[in-house]
């Protein structure tokens, strides 16, 4: 037969001279995917500024500054402090009155107006004011006061002077209010101290992302307890203990395409189980929580599994070998080796529910909650959800505090996610 | 038992000293299938107390498979199926009765590639009488741990840092705590399944230095594919091919001047 | 020798082939020593000891050769190791041999004392056998302390012996040829002589595996010999 190989002196020679092409082939596939990643850190870049830039003034608002006459009488009449007491006072005509010695309204239109210039939260500052530190009570001492929104809107050029007044939401007479109260110093630009303590209200000076903060913990704390326990015994039971057959094939199939269900389904199928059938309250953590679980876990099942299949099989050898039972051997080796991917998986699942908004709107946990939920069986809201209402509202201002809360919301994304990362890196075990 | 030798030798199926006068361990007929696919065919043979003895034959044989019917580690394996008795002094061990967990402290295994638990050293050895419940208490526990580590050569050489991890040491090292966790839980057989195919010659020669120690207390059972290790390392050879026992008999006699043609021909090297 | 090897059971077998071969070395050794001596006493009692000795020799030898093949068989010894065997098998066969001749020159000795001999002038067997007894002891000591110098010495020490068997061939021929009655006793003379410097080459032989045992080379150079018997025709 002849000799079909090609001699070695003229087999270099051709590798040599192809070598010119390949390398060109090489470099383009490298050009391509670096323009590739170009594209998609550009796109990285547009998307987090554009947020960052709408959602940093959102932490920040105007504020008045005002001189306000702590008058014991007035405030706290039964002169104990008690919420009763502080109720029947006197802390919005106080203020008031302290607002209106500088601008000076002359009419009652001008009145009613200059009443609404500061936020209608303002009773509940002073009370708060007087109540944690009471030695204010006969002085005369400046308080911070949030402007109405309409107003801070106005302060950041959302709302023009130019704008006829028929088209415009303030007057001009207020236009002329706040003049004086800035050519006097008295308005200020500061960290909003709305926007991490209260909680959801119809006024956007107001408004918070507290409820919506402790919500989304309890619904969160309520998914991890369900899902995880369950998620990782039913990856240990397909993986490890049931046999391989018809059955468990179907389960396998079934679970994969679990995990690719809407989750607006899951939220009906929540509706339709926990609160109509089980006649559970709507909008509580704890319903919430056990959506959000039925979401999550495929994503951890099959995470754990993954995690389990790539404990080597070495290891289990040797455990049998010297006389561990299946048990022995799960808990004792395969279960601690498969951690750090299970947990990673786990907290992946996690991120994921904290995002979720459709399950959670459709067992109801769109109501306007103003209380911050202090158990599982309190009604409350979640961070996504909140962000979903605010984006509804029209005010100015509103639209700031959205950008503001969906900064924090990735702020708590971006941070388990890096938790998830330092986790696996820390647990990693070589064997 | 003399009967049975006699209608053994007349089918005449595998040549050499196939029984023992004192055995541990007692195979008679034991077929394995994988699926429809026979892996072991009717090999019947003895093994003796404190005894080494060698499974030799080309890769494909069965050696391997048969070394784990011994400890029923091919339960593991979905497919595998055993026919036939093995007896451990005189319990057959397939009897649905036996249960398997007991089973393998009696009878350890040490595996090709050195796996120990990524664990700390003493941790290592002290799971297996940590889960069989064989130490009453601490002092007890750490007795069990060094003289084990002791016995398998390697105290000397980690009884500083015995909380460090299994898994720092080299090959060797591993290989012989793995070793020494089989010991710890008082064997009654040892079986070694290449125990030194991932080892270096250097390494190779301390554990087959170690195998001849320990077949002063225990009955062991190795599979390797050099038959110059079984050379070194066993008193009695068995060679296996195609799933059958073609040949038992002491290792000087097997390397010397074996019975059967095809044992010739695997020792000289003309078949693979 | 240093016998360290990771594998103590090769380190026993190797201790062991060793000691059987020294065993007969130095029995072999004894032997010829034996056979020397009875010459000249004439102690037939000492003489038929020798001649039924022998038989341990043999015995010895088939111990060394089962041992050192088993050794190759299930050791592949190496370098040095492997020389060892090799040599030791060797050796071990030409001790046996150096018996055979100690047996022979017993057998004619008692048949030289039938035959009533007394010394013949000119041929003093004693001071042959002593010179090869020396080389022997020598031999021994190089193989045990694996000293090819001595080995080197004894190797060059043949032609003595040499010398003498030329010089005792011509004085026995040469009685021979004076009185025919003599032939007997000459031809047993001759054949007692002949054996011993058969010995002494054997020796010799052993010396040059000695020096191929430690260096790993033959000694390349040619042996001195001066044994003229099957050279020329004596006058």
């Amino acid at each position: 037969m002849t000799n079909k190989l090609i001699n070695p002196t003229r087999a270099s020679e051709i590798v040599k001279n192809s070598i010119a092409k390949r390398r060109a082939k090489d470099n383009r596939l490298k050009l391509y995917g670096r323009i590739a990643i170009g594209f998609a850190v550009c796109f990285l870049i547009f998307l987090f500024s554009s947020i960052f830039i709408k959602g940093y003034p959102g932490f920040f608002q105007y504020y008045v500054t005002l001189d306000i006459n702590f008058d014991r009488e007035r405030i706290d009449p039964q002169g104990d402090l008690s919420d009763n007491s502080l109720f029947n006072g006197e802390a919005s005509k106080i203020v008031n009155e302290a607002l209106f010695t500088i601008i000076d309204p002359k009419g009652r239109k001008a009145k009613k107006q200059a009443k609404k210039m500061v936020s209608s939260g303002k009773d509940v500052r002073l009370t708060n004011l007087v109540k944690s530190n009471p030695n204010l009570f006969g002085t005369i001492s400046s308080v911070k006061f949030a402007l109405d929104d309409d107003i801070d809107s106005f302060l950041r050029g959302y709302i023009k002077r130019e704008t006829p007044e028929s088209e415009r939401r303030i007057s001009d007479q207020i236009i002329k209010f706040v003049d004086k109260l800035d050519k006097e110093g008295r308005i200020s630009y500061e960290f909003s101290d709305y926007i991490l303590n209260g909680s959801a209200s119809g006024n956007p000076e107001m408004a918070g992302i507290k409820g919506a903060f402790f919500g989304s913990i309890l619904t969160l704390s309520v998914c991890l307890l369900i899902a995880f326990p369950l998620g990782v015994a039913t990856a240990v039971y397909l993986e490890e203990v049931a046999k391989k057959n018809k059955i468990t094939e179907l389960i396998e199939v079934n679970i994969n395409n679990l995990a690719a269900v809407p989750s607006v389904v899951f939220g009906i199928m929540g509706l339709a189980i926990f609160i109509s059938i089980f006649g559970m309250p709507r909008s509580i953590p704890l319903v919430g929580g056990m959506v959000l679980a039925l979401m999550t876990l495929p994503t951890i099942i099959i995470s754990s599994r993954a995690a389990i299949r790539a404990v080597p099989p070495s290891v289990r050898d040797a455990a049998y070998g010297i006389g561990a039972s299946k048990l022995q051997v799960i808990f004792h080796h395969v279960i601690p080796l498969a951690m750090p991917g299970m947990l990673t998986g786990t907290i992946i699942g996690m991120a994921q529910a904290l995002g979720e908004t459709a399950p959670l709107l459709m067992i109801g946990m769109v109501a306007f909650i103003v209380d911050v939920p202090n158990s599982v069986m309190d009604p409350g809201t979640v961070l996504p959800v909140q962000i979903f209402m605010w984006a509804d509202f029209a005010e100015r201002m509103f639209i700031q505090k959205t950008s503001a809360a969906i900064i924090i919301l990735l702020g708590f994304l971006i941070s388990m996610n890096a938790f998830a990362i330092y986790l696996r890196k820390k647990l990693e075990r070589r064997w | 038992m003399i009967n049975e030798e006699n209608d053994f030798r007349k089918l005449d199926l595998t040549v050499g000293d196939v029984f023992s006068k004192d055995a541990r361990l007692k195979a008679r007929n034991v077929n394995v299938f994988y699926g429809n696919n026979k892996a072991i065919d009717n090999v019947t043979i003895d093994i003796g107390n404190k005894e080494v003895i060698s499974f030799i034959g080309p890769s494909g044989c069965g050696k391997s498979t048969f070394l784990r019917c011994f400890n029923r580690m091919n339960d593991t394996i979905d497919t595998c199926r055993v026919e036939g008795k093995i007896t451990l002094e005189d319990e057959n061990i397939y009897d649905r009765k036996i249960d398997v967990v007991p089973l393998r402290a009696r009878i350890g295994m040490v595996f090709q590639k050195p796996n120990p638990f990524p664990k700390s050293i003493y941790d290592n050895v002290a799971y297996g009488p940590r889960i069989h419940g064989l130490c009453e208490n601490k002092d007890h526990l750490d007795g069990i741990v060094e003289q084990s580590l002791k016995r398998a050569g390697l105290w000397e050489e980690v009884n500083d840092r015995l909380l460090s991890a299994g898994t720092g040491l080299s090959g060797g090292q591993q290989q012989r705590l793995c070793i020494a966790r089989a010991i710890a839980v008082s064997p009654e057989v040892i079986l070694m399944d290449e125990p030194c195919s991932a080892l270096d010659p250097i390494a190779t020669a301390k554990i087959e230095e170690l195998i001849h120690e320990l077949g002063n207390e225990y009955s062991i059972v190795i599979v390797t594919h050099s038959m110059q290790q079984a050379a070194r390392v066993s008193k009695r050879t068995a060679y296996f091919h195609l799933g059958k026992l073609i040949e038992v008999g002491k290792t000087k006699n097997i390397f010397t001047r074996p019975k059967h043609s095809q044992t010739e021909a695997y020792i000289s090297g003309k078949i693979g | 020798m240093d016998n360290n090897h990771i594998s103590s059971l090769f380190d026993k077998d190797l201790n062991k082939l060793n000691n059987n071969l020294l065993s007969l070395g130095n029995t072999a050794l004894d032997q010829f020593d034996k056979c020397i001596n009875n010459f000249g006493t004439q102690d037939i009692d000492k003489i038929e000891k020798v001649i039924n000795s022998d038989k341990i020799l043999d015995d010895l030898d088939d111990k060394v050769q089962k041992l050192g093949f088993e050794i190759i068989a299930l050791r592949a010894p190496q370098a040095a190791d492997l020389r060892r065997i090799i040599v030791a098998l060797k050796v071990a066969t030409i001790f046996e041999r150096i018996g055979d001749y100690s047996r022979n020159i017993s057998n004619r000795t008692k048949l030289l004392i039938e035959l009533n001999y007394s010394d013949l002038p000119g041929v003093n067997i004693g001071k042959m056998g002593q010179k090869t007894q020396t080389m022997f002891e020598d031999v021994l000591e190089a193989y045990m302390n694996e000293d090819d110098k001595l080995a080197v010495k004894v190797r060059n020490s043949d032609f003595k012996v040499d010398k003498l068997h030329t010089e005792y061939y011509l004085e026995i021929i040469s009685s021979m040829q004076r009185n025919k009655n003599f032939a007997p006793t000459g031809a047993h003379l001759l054949f007692i002589a002949k054996n011993i410097e058969r010995v002494a080459d054997y020796v010799t032989d052993i010396a040059e595996q000695v020096y191929f045992l430690v260096n790993g080379s033959v000694l390349s150079d040619h042996r001195p010999k001066a044994d003229e018997t099957s050279l020329k025709v004596p006058d």
